[in-house]
C-alpha cells in the first residue's frame, strides 16, 4: 500500500511528522475521491440518473491514457488533455444520445440497470482492447520530483492533485452558477418543461451533464492510475470510495460532497496509520482485521450515512402509466409449466455428455438465484446488487453444515442465514429511495468480497469442500434435482404473486404514498421482501456448492452479482419463467463460448450489451414471449382478439372535417345552450333547495 | 411589435417559405369562406384540436382564435380542458388531431423550445419561475428568446423595482406575488408575438391578481396578442376583449366579455364557483 | 373534542406560507366540506393530517390523541383513510386487487372477523363499480378510477374519510351517485373531509362549510351562510374588476 511508503517518506518516528504525512495522503486521496464525486454528482442532478458505470468510465479513461502516453508516446499534457476534452465527452454524450434518450417512461429499476449493464459492457471490454497479459505503468506526473516540507516529502503529483481538485471545485461553481448552460443545468432539475417553456433545450442539458461527468470521471481515472495500477477491477470499484462521498452530500450538494470525500480520505489515511493491529486471539483463529478494516473504510463510512440520512417524504405522484407491466399468472399456466419444465430437464439429461450437464446444471442454479430477484426487484421494485454475496453466504453455510455427507440442514440454514443477514445489510437504506438500498447492497458485496470471503476462517485454503447427500451423488440426478427445486421455489413465488403478499408488494411499487395511508409499513414490508429474496439466494448459492462440490471466493465475488440482475432483467424479471430464460441464457455462454472460441469475447461483453439495450423492452424476453405464444393460442381458438388501445383517438393528423362548421365566430347550438343551462339550472336547484 | 413569429423559418410541414403563410391565409379562406372577413389572419387559431392523455381524450375538437393584437380568455370549470388546450399551443402537448396554427403556420408537432425562441411566451400554471434559482439566474434563463441579459434586467428592474434588491436571492423564497412579477418580466423583456398564460391568480392574494392584472392589460396595450387561461372570471373578464368558455373538451361559447358576463358568472358559478 | 381536530397547523414551502395557522374540526355522523379556489392549500392540509406532511407548526388529534409523530401508516391504522386529487392508483393491479389490497392491509393489522374478500365485494357493490372491477386500474377512466380510490380507502373502515376532489371527472349521473354514498356513509357514522370544486355538490350534501383561501381559513359555516359570505364570493371571484374594457 502507498501508505507504507509514505511512512518511509517521513522519516523516522517522529509524532507529528507522521500525523502530517497521513494528513497529506488523506487530503490526497479526498481529493480524488471528490473529483469522482462530483462527477457522479453533476450527471445525477442533471439527468436524474444515477450512474453506476462512473467508475467503469474513469476506469477506461485511465487505460486511454496510458494508450496515447505510453503505448504511443504522446506528450503528456497532449494525451491528458485529448482524453479529457475529446474522448471522454465525446463518450458520454454518445451515452446520452444512444442510452439514455431511450429510457423516458421507464422505472428507477431500468434506468439504474441500464447503467449497470453498461459497468459490466466496460469492464468486459477493457481486457478485450487491452490484454491483460501485457504488463502496464502509468508514471506519475512529474515523476520524481517533490519538495521537502518539515520532514515529510511530496511529491509534485500529488500537489497536482489537490490544485486540481480545488480547480474542478471552482470551476463547477463558475460553470453551474455563472454561465448561462450550467444555469439551465440546475433549471432543468427545477423544471423541465419550464426550461423549454423559456427556449432553452434539455436534452443539450442532460448531453453536457453527461460529457462532464464523464470527463471528472476519466480525470479520477488518471489520477490516481499510478497508485492503483492499470486494473480494471480496482479503478472501477475506486467509485464506491465516490458514492461514499457523494451521500453525504445527498447526491445533489457539491460543497457537501467535498467535505464527505474529505473526510473519507483522512479517515481512511488515519486507519491505516493509527487503527492497531489484530488482537492475538483474533489471529488464532485464522481471522485477519489489520488490513481489511481498512480496505472497508469507505463501505463502513457509507453505511453510517445512511444511517443517519433523513427520511425521504413519502409524496404521491399521481397514477403512472409506465410501459412496464406483465400479465398475472394462472395457476393453470404455472402448474404446466413447472412440470414440464421437470419433465423435460429429466429428459435432456440422458442425452447431455457429462461436461455439459454440469454446464446446464449450473445455468439452472443460476436461474434459482435470479428467481430470488423476481420478488424483490420485479413484484417490489426494489433492487439488490449483492444477490451472489448472498449465495456466497449459503454455499459457506451448507459447506461447513452439511458436511461430507451434504446433510440437507444445511440447505436450510443456508436460507436462514442468508435471510438474517439480508436484514441487517437492507435495514439502514429501506426508509430511504431505492438507488440507496442498490448502493448499500453493493458495498455490502463489495466489503463480503474483500473482508469476509477473504479470511482464512471463512474459506480456509481458498476453497471448501461442499458435500451432496448420497442419493444426489450422480449428475444427472442433481440436475433434476434443482429443476425441482427451482419448481418448488416458483411455485411459492408464483402463490405469493397470486396472493396478498405479492399484491402488496405490486401496489408498493405503484404508489408507496396510497399503501401508507391505506396503513401499511412501508419498511416492514421492504425488509420482508428482502429476506425473501436473500433467502432464495441463500438457497441458491448452497445449490452451487453442491454442483461444484466446491466453493471458492472467486464465485462469489462483488461483480459476480451485476450479470445475475442484468440477465433476470432481460429475460423479465417480474416472471418466474424470465428468470428461467435468463438463468439458460446465461449459463449457455460458456457453452457457446467453448463451442465457438471466436464468440468468446463478444459473450464476455453480452450481459452489458443486453443491460444497455433494455431500454428497449423493459419488461424482459419471457413476456414477449409469452405474450406472443398467448396470442397465438387466442388467434387458433377463434377467440375475437379484444383490442386493448382502442384505436378511435388514433386519428390521422389531417384538420377536422367540422373545421368548416364550426370555429370562432360560429353561432351557439342548441347543444351548447342546453350544456350551460343545464349548469345554470343546476346551480339554482341548489339555492332553493338548500343543503339536505 | 416586435417578435419573430413573422419570420418563424421552419413549421413542421413548411419547409422553408415556399408554401408559406399564403398558401395557407388562402387555406384559411376556403375554410371559413363567407365570415365577414377578419382583419387578418389570427395570430394564433385552433382548429378542431383533439388532444388524449393515454387513451383519454380531454379535448374533443377545439376551435379557437386569437386575433392579433387582442386578448382572449379561456374560462370554464375544472376539467374542462383549458389547461390542456393552453399545453396544446405552447407546444408541450402533441394533438392527436386538428391543427394549431401561429401567425396562419401550421405547427403541429413544433417542440416548445422552438416555438418559445420564435416569440411564443408561455408562462404555466403554478408560477413560471425555477425556485431553486435565484432571481438574477432567472432571468439569464430567460435569454433563450434571444435578447441579451442586460436588456432583460433593465426591463425587469425597471418595471419591477421590487425584484432588483432581490437580484442575488433564491426565487422560490420570494412571496407568491413577487414569484409570479418575475415570471411576467419573461414577457416584458423578450418582447414576444404571443403570451399564453395559465392560471395567474392561483393561489395568490385578490389584491396582488389586481395588480398581476394590471400589468397583463400594460402588456396588451403594447400589441402582445393573449391567451389567458383563468378561474377568476370577474378580474379577467375586465382585461380580455374576447372570451371563450370551455365545457367538456370543447369551446362552447364565445363573445365579448361584456356580453357574456351576465350569462357566464351564472354558468361558471354554477360548475366551478359559489 | 371532535373525532378530528387540526389545530394552529401552518406550513411553509420555501417563501411562502402554505397554511397559515388553519384549525377545522370534523365530526362523526357529518360531511364537512372544504372548498377554495386552486392553490389554497387544501392538498395540503390534507397531506399534514394524514401524515405525508411535517407542518412548521400546530397539531392533528383524533379522538383527542395526538397525532405528532405519528408515520402516515400508523394514523391510518387509527382509522383515516383518504383519497388523492391526482389518482394514486395501483396501475398494474386490477380495480378488484386495489380494493383487496387496502382490505388485506386492514386485516393484517387487526385481524378483524370480516373476510378481506367479502369486504372487497360489498364495497364493491356499494360503489356500483362491478362493470369495470377485473379491468387493469390504468386502463379506467378518470370517473372510474375516482371510484375505485374511494372503495379502496373504504374497505379499511376508517373512521375518518378524506376525500380530495372525489367528483372531478365524474359526470352528471355519477355525481348524483356519489352524493347518495356520501350521505349514506355519514349516516352510518362515519366523518367525513370533503375537498371538492364542485360546489353545488358540496352544498348539497354537507353539514359545515370551511373555506380556504390563501392558506388561511377565511370563513367557516352552513352552506346558507357561506353563500352569502361575500369574503367568500371575492376569493372565488377575484375583486370585481376595476380595469374597464
Amino acid at each position: 500500500m502507498h501508505s507504507v511508503a509514505l511512512l518511509a517518506q517521513a522519516g523516522g518516528n517522529d509524532l507529528f511528522s507522521n500525523f502530517l504525512a497521513f494528513t497529506i495522503l488523506g487530503i490526497v486521496s479526498a481529493a480524488i475521491y471528490a473529483i469522482a464525486a462530483s462527477g457522479l454528482v453533476v450527471t445525477y442532478t442533471t439527468s436524474g440518473i444515477f450512474n453506476f458505470a462512473h467508475g467503469a468510465i474513469g476506469m477506461m479513461g485511465a487505460f486511454t491514457y496510458w494508450q496515447l502516453a505510453v503505448k504511443w508516446k504522446w506528450p503528456t499534457l497532449l494525451a491528458i488533455a485529448v482524453v479529457l476534452l475529446v474522448i471522454a465527452p465525446a463518450f458520454g454524450w454518445l451515452i446520452d444520445r444512444v442510452i439514455m434518450r431511450g429510457l423516458e417512461g421507464t422505472s428507477e429499476v431500468t434506468k439504474i440497470v441500464v447503467t449497470i449493464g453498461l459497468t459490466f459492457g466496460l469492464i468486459a471490454l477493457a481486457p478485450v482492447i487491452w490484454s491483460p497479459r501485457e504488463n502496464r505503468k502509468v508514471q506519475p506526473l512529474f515523476a520524481g520530483n517533490k519538495f521537502e516540507l518539515g520532514s515529510v516529502s511530496i511529491t509534485y503529483h500529488q500537489i497536482v492533485i489537490i490544485v486540481v481538485a480545488l480547480a474542478v471545485a471552482v470551476g463547477l461553481r463558475l460553470l453551474l452558477y455563472k454561465t448561462r448552460p450550467g444555469v439551465s443545468m440546475r433549471a432543468v432539475v427545477d423544471s423541465r418543461s419550464l426550461v423549454q417553456l423559456n427556449g432553452g433545450r434539455p436534452n443539450r442539458s442532460s448531453a453536457l451533464s453527461w460529457a462532464l461527468g464523464c470527463s471528472l470521471a476519466a480525470l479520477a481515472g488518471i489520477l490516481i492510475a499510478d497508485r492503483l495500477g492499470l486494473e480494471v477491477l480496482s479503478l472501477t470499484f475506486l467509485v464506491i470510495n465516490a458514492y461514499a462521498a457523494a451521500i453525504v452530500g445527498r447526491l445533489v450538494s457539491l460543497p457537501l460532497t467535498y467535505l464527505g470525500a474529505l473526510i473519507l480520505g483522512l479517515v481512511e489515511n488515519y486507519a491505516v496509520g493509527y487503527l492497531p493491529t489484530n488482537p492475538q486471539f483474533l489471529t488464532d483463529r485464522d481471522i485477519d482485521l489489520t488490513t481489511t478494516l481498512r480496505i472497508a473504510i469507505p463501505v463502513i463510512m457509507l453505511f453510517i450515512v445512511l444511517l443517519i440520512l433523513p427520511h425521504a417524504p413519502l409524496r404521491a405522484h399521481g397514477l403512472q402509466r409506465s410501459r412496464e407491466g406483465v400479465e398475472k399468472p394462472t395457476w393453470a399456466w404455472a402448474l404446466v409449466g413447472f412440470g414440464a419444465f421437470i419433465v423435460a430437464t429429466a429428459t435432456v439429461t440422458l442425452f447431455l455428455s457429462d461436461k455439459n450437464v454440469v454446464s446446464w446444471s449450473k445455468a439452472l442454479v443460476f436461474a434459482l438465484i435470479m428467481l430470488s430477484l423476481v420478488p424483490l426487484t420485479g413484484f417490489g421494485g426494489q433492487i439488490s446488487l449483492a444477490q451472489m454475496t448472498f449465495a456466497g453466504i449459503g454455499a459457506v453455510t451448507m459447506a461447513k453444515v452439511g458436511g461430507e455427507s451434504g446433510n440437507l440442514l444445511g440447505i436450510v440454514l443456508a436460507i436462514l442465514i442468508a435471510a438474517a443477514v439480508g436484514a441487517l445489510v437492507a435495514l439502514p437504506a429501506l426508509r430511504l429511495r431505492g438507488i440507496y438500498l442498490a448502493l448499500a447492497t453493493l458495498a455490502f458485496a463489495f466489503f463480503m468480497d474483500k473482508v469476509v470471503f477473504s479470511q482464512k476462517a471463512v474459506f480456509e485454503n481458498g476453497s471448501l469442500s461442499v458435500g451432496r447427500p448420497p442419493f444426489l451423488e450422480n449428475d444427472r440426478v442433481f440436475m433434476v434435482f434443482i429443476a425441482v427445486v427451482f419448481s418448488v421455489v416458483g411455485i411459492v413465488v408464483v402463490w405469493l404473486r397470486l396472493g396478498p403478499f405479492g399484491r402488496r408488494l405490486q401496489a408498493m411499487k405503484d404508489s408507496p404514498a396510497a399503501c401508507a395511508t391505506l396503513g401499511l409499513n412501508l419498511t416492514v414490508t421492504k425488509l420482508q421482501v428482502f429476506m425473501l429474496s436473500a433467502g432464495i439466494a441463500g438457497l441458491g448459492g448452497a445449490m452451487f456448492g453442491m454442483l461444484q462440490k466446491t466453493a471458492t471466493p472467486t464465485n462469489f465475488e462483488a461483480l459476480s452479482s451485476l450479470p445475475i440482475l442484468l440477465m433476470a432483467v432481460a429475460g423479465g424479471v417480474s416472471m418466474v419463467s424470465g428468470a428461467l430464460l435468463g438463468g439458460l441464457l446465461y449459463g449457455s455462454f460458456p457453452v457457446i463460448s467453448e463451442a465457438i472460441p471466436a464468440l468468446s469475447s463478444l459473450l464476455l461483453v453480452a450481459p452489458g450489451l443486453i443491460g444497455i439495450s433494455l431500454g428497449r423492452n423493459p419488461n424482459g424476453a419471457a413476456n414477449e414471449i409469452g405474450t406472443t405464444v398467448r396470442q397465438a393460442i387466442d388467434k387458433r381458438r377463434g377467440r375475437i382478439e379484444h383490442d386493448k388501445e382502442p384505436s378511435k383517438f388514433r386519428a390521422p393528423m389531417e384538420p377536422h372535417l367540422e373545421v368548416e362548421t364550426l370555429g370562432i365566430d360560429r353561432g351557439f347550438g342548441p347543444e351548447d345552450l342546453a350544456l350551460i343551462d343545464e349548469v345554470v339550472r343546476l346551480d339554482e336547484e341548489v339555492v332553493a333547495s338548500g343543503p339536505p | 411589435m416586435g417578435g419573430s413569429i413573422a419570420s418563424y423559418p421552419t413549421g413542421p410541414r413548411g419547409n422553408g417559405s415556399g408554401n408559406g403563410s399564403g398558401a395557407l391565409q388562402s387555406d384559411g379562406r376556403q375554410v371559413i369562406p363567407d365570415q365577414p372577413q377578419p382583419p387578418s389572419t389570427p395570430l394564433l387559431e385552433l382548429r378542431g384540436v383533439r388532444a388524449s392523455y393515454g387513451r383519454i381524450e380531454v379535448l374533443h375538437g377545439v376551435d379557437l382564435a386569437v386575433p392579433a393584437g387582442s386578448v382572449v380568455a379561456l374560462l370554464g370549470p375544472n376539467g374542462a380542458g383549458k389547461t390542456t388546450t393552453l399545453s396544446v399551443c405552447s407546444g408541450m402537448m402533441p394533438p392527436t388531431a386538428g391543427g394549431v396554427y401561429i401567425a396562419g403556420r401550421r405547427v403541429n408537432g413544433a417542440k416548445p423550445d422552438q416555438l418559445a425562441r420564435a416569440g411564443v411566451c408561455t408562462i404555466p400554471e403554478g408560477r413560471g419561475i425555477f425556485p431553486n434559482l435565484t432571481v438574477r439566474e432567472n432571468l439569464q434563463m430567460m435569454t433563450y428568446a434571444g435578447v441579451s441579459l442586460s436588456h432583460i434586467e433593465e426591463a425587469a428592474f425597471t418595471r419591477f423595482p421590487r425584484l432588483t434588491d432581490r437580484r442575488t436571492q433564491v426565487a422560490g423564497t420570494m412571496s407568491g406575488g413577487e414569484q409570479q412579477m418575475l415570471a411576467m418580466a419573461r414577457v416584458l423583456a423578450t418582447d414576444p408575438a404571443l403570451m399564453l398564460l395559465d392560471e395567474l391568480s392561483m393561489g395568490l392574494a385578490p389584491l396582488v391578481v389586481e395588480e398581476l392584472y394590471g400589468i397583463v392589460a400594460q402588456i396588451a396595450s403594447s400589441g402582445i396578442s393573449i391567451l389567458v387561461v383563468e378561474q377568476f372570471a370577474r378580474t379577467v373578464l375586465g382585461v380580455a376583449d374576447v372570451a371563450a368558455i370551455m365545457l367538456h373538451g370543447r369551446v362552447v361559447k364565445v363573445g365579448h366579455p361584456k356580453a357574456l358576463e351576465k350569462d357566464l358568472s351564472a354558468a361558471y358559478l354554477g360548475a366551478d364557483g359559489i | 373534542m371532535a373525532l378530528l381536530d387540526v389545530t394552529g397547523v401552518s406550513v411553509k414551502f420555501g417563501g411562502n406560507m402554505a397554511l397559515t395557522d388553519v384549525s377545522l374540526a370534523v365530526e362523526s355522523h357529518t360531511i364537512t366540506g372544504l372548498i377554495g379556489p386552486n392553490g389554497a392549500g387544501k392538498t395540503t392540509l390534507f397531506n399534514v393530517i394524514t401524515g405525508l406532511q411535517d407542518p412548521l407548526r400546530g397539531k392533528v388529534a383524533m379522538n383527542g390523541i395526538n397525532l405528532d409523530g405519528f408515520a402516515p401508516h400508523d394514523r391510518s391504522q387509527r382509522g383515516m383513510a383518504r383519497t388523492f386529487q391526482r389518482i394514486e392508483l395501483f396501475g398494474s393491479l386490477t380495480a378488484r386487487e386495489n380494493l383487496q389490497v387496502g382490505a388485506e392491509i386492514k386485516r393484517a393489522w387487526d385481524g378483524g372477523e370480516v373476510r378481506a374478500g367479502d369486504r372487497v365485494d360489498s364495497a364493491i357493490e356499494l360503489i356500483g363499480m362491478a362493470p369495470f372491477a377485473d379491468l387493469r386500474a390504468d386502463r379506467l377512466t378518470t370517473g372510474q378510477a375516482r371510484l375505485v380510490e374511494l372503495g379502496r380507502a373504504l374497505v379499511t373502515r376508517p373512521k375518518v374519510l378524506l376525500l380530495d376532489e372525489p367528483a372531478s371527472g365524474l359526470d352528471a349521473d355519477e355525481t348524483e351517485y356519489f352524493a347518495k354514498i356520501l350521505r349514506g356513509l355519514a349516516k352510518v357514522g362515519m366523518a367525513v373531509l370533503l375537498v371538492e370544486h364542485d360546489i353545488p355538490l358540496v352544498m348539497k350534501t354537507c353539514h359545515t362549510i370551511y373555506v380556504l383561501d390563501f392558506g388561511k381559513v377565511i370563513a367557516v359555516g352552513s352552506p346558507a351562510e357561506i353563500r352569502q359570505n361575500q369574503l367568500v364570493i371575492d376569493a372565488y371571484l377575484g375583486a370585481p374588476a376595476e380595469v374597464e374594457a
